[in-house]
């Protein structure tokens, strides 16, 4: 448990050798299936949809109708990256119902994860608004309010990597205990671990790949909007 | 005694609780009231329960770092 998805599965023997952990496997992983996946669904499209391109359509519109509520007439930027960021945190996320851990479980994966995000953020605000009022608007409405303005970009890279860290972790770890509880109880593990399963694996791997999603997109939005 | 000090700062949770079920019995209520705003109410509510919510996460981070020190 304490080693968990950051277990060294091999080397790679370039120079002194690269350690290629369980986590980063799992990730291979979950963006072969996404590509194949986009691969199948979107191959000879028609005029007329068959049930396949129905199911592409369907995803690519509603993500397109979000970010086009939200973001104005930039979501054409942002729609592509929000999508992939929900569909892969979505992935990894529901690992834990084919008996891997999942990867977001650990900090150092959820935290590369909230450091993309907040550098999107900084980096469209500077080339999409003019960079000397983007770099002076932290200084309103008074000078001395600048420690907190960037300190906060730091407060939302913690507060996003670790709600979703923490929470994949807690479901996990209850699982976990249940799986024990019950073999060291003689009773056989079959039914109660599906009902919470349900909760625990599904519910909150969906609920946080949508808020995590959805804090990236309000973050945009607060900071693009005129 | 360092499982007992991550007991107390996970406490937090507390406030934290009552906090969101307060903004969330509000949000609910606006949208009853005014149901076309709810596209409005929306990112509000979630970046409330947002700001609300990190600070329970500071205090599980800290129960987190004290657990796995030991």
């Amino acid at each position: 448990m304490s080693e968990g998805v950051m277990k060294v599965l091999f080397t790679i023997p370039i120079g002194k050798g690269i350690p290629v952990r369980v986590a980063v496997v799992e990730m291979w992983g979950v963006m072969a299936f996404l590509i194949i996946l986009a691969f199948y669904l979107t191959s000879n499209m028609k005029l007329v949809p068959s049930r396949k391109q129905v199911i592409a359509e369907f995803i690519v519109d509603s993500i397109n109708k979000i970010t086009k509520n939200f973001l104005g007439h930039y979501w054409h930027i942002f729609a592509p990256y929000l999508g992939t960021l929900f569909l892969f945190l979505l992935g990894l996320n529901l690992l834990g119902l084919i008996g891997l851990q999942p990867p977001t479980s650990n900090l150092n994966v959820t935290a590369s994860f909230g450091v993309m995000s907040i550098l999107i953020l900084i980096v469209s605000t500077i080339v999409l608004k003019n960079p000397i009022g983007w770099f002076l608007s932290h200084f309103k409405p008074i000078p001395i309010v600048f420690p907190f303005k960037f300190l906060d970009y730091l407060t939302r890279i913690l507060s996003l990597s670790a709600r979703l860290f923490g929470n994949i972790l807690a479901g996990v770890t209850v699982m976990e205990l249940i799986y024990h509880g019950l073999i060291k109880a003689h009773i056989p593990p079959v039914g109660i671990p599906a009902a919470l399963s349900l909760y625990f694996d599904i519910f909150d791997g969906v609920l946080q790949a949508v808020i995590f999603t959805f804090l990236s997109l309000i973050y945009l939005y607060e900071a693009l909007e005129e | 005694m360092t499982a007992l000090a991550a007991g107390i700062a996970m406490l937090a949770g507390l406030g934290v609780g009552i906090g969101i079920g307060i903004a969330t019995a509000k949000a609910a209520e606006s949208v009853g009231r005014q149901p076309e705003a709810y596209g409005r109410i929306l990112p509000l509510f979630f970046i409330g329960a947002a700001l609300a919510e990190a600070v329970a996460i500071y205090s599980f981070v800290i129960a987190i770092l004290l657990v796995l020190k030991a």
